[in-house]
């Protein structure tokens, strides 16, 4: 299942966003990957999260590989979807 | 292995202090390359040292948690989310089993990789991830390499901290509730770590050459920041004697207690304005103890450098405002940062230079990089409606750098009133006086500023040319030489034709005997580390100012 979902945060996509990204998709067993642009990484990698380097407002694209992907890719959309200042 | 052994070095800061030794070794990263290791034994070293740093991690989050220190909490909570990250672990995973290296050459290798990439990215607030990914890195390569890795965010006890020397960022980081004395083996006078242990009064010993060749970790030792010596494992007669000297101490103290809250006045009632340096909000209260007449050097740059990361505009508008409000209308002289030279920050991204001294710093970083300096700008200009602000700018080499400078304050202040914002009309601009060619054309600064304030560390250094870190070439950093003090005189000079002041802001500020020296040749505003201002405003009780006057001019032309 694949996404593009708009990133609320004042500051863009890492750190602290990234971070509660990253705790949501550790817990999940399948694949997730997040792509910006021509990059696309692995969605339990903060690290790689924040080489995306996404400001606010930038779209990205949320895939979720195995079982529940609604489930989880409700999750993560809600976790984008907050401005964490 | 009891013997006492004596050392010595530069008094750096004054006291006297007596406690068990932590000793900080620089990590050793000289890691052995070969491919002939067996990958299996490898991969599970890795996870080894994963399990391992986890698990000390965990201890020192918890002990953070009981102080309610949110700011390391969060650190230690993104070390423990960089040990198991994926672009991490498989990247180190693969080189193990690909290459056959070993696990710390491969953790070395991924590691400045991915630290590279976080700080090439456009985005100042990575490089204090990079900052962790390093320092969690460093930990984990002190395991498999079996090299100690003390944590000195983690002290319990009282102790006196060893080094070759701390860089400005780790000193930024030191806990010093529990640090009682300071000793390193390179610095001198003026270095950061020298600087910082006398704005915070512990006692400081630099340049301590065999220093961690000579003492153990937990050896006791006694520093003596008034000798410059430190004695490694004393006997009964050096414990005595320590105990002698720190009673004096504390005598000593409380007669300047006087000086604390009166006014800064030369013998014959001529009066001087004796402030304070800081660094960080946190010295705040500290500058108000010691009864400081002001604040005569706000160096911003610490700001950044303490959490290594560039704050925007509300956030430094935050502290500012705050400096301002709990001085309550004393001055307060606020330094745009000084970045570059022996300060570079990762997220300032200065090119390695040959020479950076010379280099891109100070006012010539903020021209080239307007979008920050701006910033700092308009968060100083916004502030100064809380209180008595002026503004002055660093490493100021040429008449057009200032004016450019100005104009970029014009600027900001024409947009923030456009903007509705109320900013004070009565803030005094001044320029820094650090490079021997402003103080040589001083006079035609004179026009453009309402003071001139002497960075006497940077002026020294570039008139003697001798680096002040330099242990070899200390001997020719001398503060009170002629062709330093005939410098100042032609800043003062040109102050006094012009109807403007000028002051002093380098360490030399807090010198006993140059002080009246300086006041001599026309300086009225000395910033010296809070705790020296009792001792300072009392010096300079001692004398009139026609005393002062002969004492300046013996000294710029001894016989």
């Amino acid at each position: 299942m694949t996404k593009e979902i708009c990133v609320i945060n004042r500051k863009g996509f890492h750190a602290r966003p990234a971070t509660v990204f990253v705790e949501a998709a550790s817990e999940y067993t399948g694949e997730i990957t997040v792509s910006y642009g021509k990059k696309k990484v692995n969605g339990k990698s903060l690290i790689a999260l924040m080489s995306l380097s996404v400001p606010h407002d930038g779209v990205v694209t949320i895939s979720v590989e195995g079982s529940d992907v609604e489930k989880t890719m409700k999750k993560l959309e809600n976790i984008l979807g907050i401005n964490y200042e | 292995m009891n013997k006492t052994i004596k050392l010595s070095g530069i008094s750096a800061s004054k006291g006297i202090a007596f406690a068990p030794i932590t000793k900080i070794q620089p990590l050793n990263l000289d890691i052995d390359e070969s491919a002939n290791h067996d990958p299996e034994v490898e991969l599970n070293r890795f996870a080894e040292a994963q399990k391992e740093v986890t698990k000390h991690i965990e201890t020192m989050k918890s002990a953070a948690a009981k102080l309610h220190d949110e700011w390391v909490i969060k650190i230690f909570d993104s070390h423990l989310f960089f040990i198991r990250d994926p672009a991490l672990q498989n990247n180190v995973i693969n080189e193990i089993k690909n290459e056959g290296v070993s696990a710390e050459w491969a953790l070395l290798k991924v590691r400045n990789s991915l630290v590279l990439m976080l700080e090439n990215l456009d985005d100042t607030t990575m490089s204090e991830r990079a900052a962790d990914l390093r320092d969690l890195t460093d930990r984990m390569i002190a395991f498999l390499t079996n090299q100690q890795w003390p944590d000195l965010s983690g002290l319990e006890e009282e102790t006196i901290i060893a080094a070759v020397d701390f860089s400005p960022l780790e000193i930024s980081k030191l806990d010093k509730k529990f640090i009682k004395g300071i000793i390193t083996e390179k610095g001198g006078y003026s270095s950061h770590t020298a600087i910082m242990a006398r704005s915070s009064g512990i006692p400081a010993v630099t340049g301590v050459m065999g220093l961690l060749s000579a003492v153990l970790q937990g050896d006791p030792v006694i520093v003596d920041g008034n000798k410059g010596s430190i004695v490694i494992k004393p006997g009964d007669e050096e414990i005595k004697s320590f105990k002698k000297i720190n009673n004096e101490i504390t005598k000593e103290n409380s007669r300047l207690k006087d000086f604390i809250n009166c006014k800064s006045l030369t013998k014959d009632k001529l009066s001087i304005s004796i402030g304070s340096h800081l660094g960080s909000v946190n010295e705040l209260e500290k500058i108000q103890t010691f009864g400081a007449d002001g604040i005569g050097l706000f160096r911003t740059e610490f700001l950044f450098m303490h959490e290594n990361r560039f704050f925007d505009e509300q956030q430094q508008f935050e502290v500012y405002q705050k400096v301002l409000e709990t001085m309550e209308g004393k001055p307060v002289i606020i330094r745009t940062m000084d970045i570059g030279g022996d300060k570079n920050l990762p997220w300032a991204k200065i090119e390695p230079e040959a020479n950076p001294s010379l280099g891109l710093r100070g006012i010539r970083y903020c021209l080239k990089r307007p979008e920050f300096f701006k910033i700092q700008l308009r968060a100083l200009l916004r502030a100064s409606i809380y209180g008595n602000l002026k503004i002055m700018f660093p490493m100021v080499s040429t008449v057009e750098e200032l004016i450019l400078a100005r104009s970029l304050l014009a600027e900001e202040s024409t947009n923030l009133k456009k903007e509705g914002k109320l900013i004070s009309d009565n803030i005094e601009i001044g320029v820094m006086i650090e490079v021997p060619a402003a103080a040589l054309c001083a006079e035609q600064f004179a026009s453009h500023v309402d003071f001139f304030s002497i960075g006497t560390n940077d002026l020294i250094q570039y008139t003697m040319a001798a680096d002040r870190m330099n242990d070899q070439v200390s001997y020719l950093y001398q503060p009170m030489h002629p062709a330093v003090l005939k410098l100042i005189k032609m800043v003062t000079d040109a102050a006094k034709k012009n109807g403007l002041w000028t002051g002093v802001c380098g360490e030399i500020a807090g010198d006993l005997e140059v002080v009246p020296i300086l006041i001599g040749l026309g300086v009225i505003e000395l910033s010296v580390a809070p705790p020296l201002v009792p001792e300072v405003r009392e010096v300079v009780s001692r004398f009139t100012f026609e005393e002062m006057r002969n004492m300046a001019k013996k000294a710029m032309y001894p016989c």
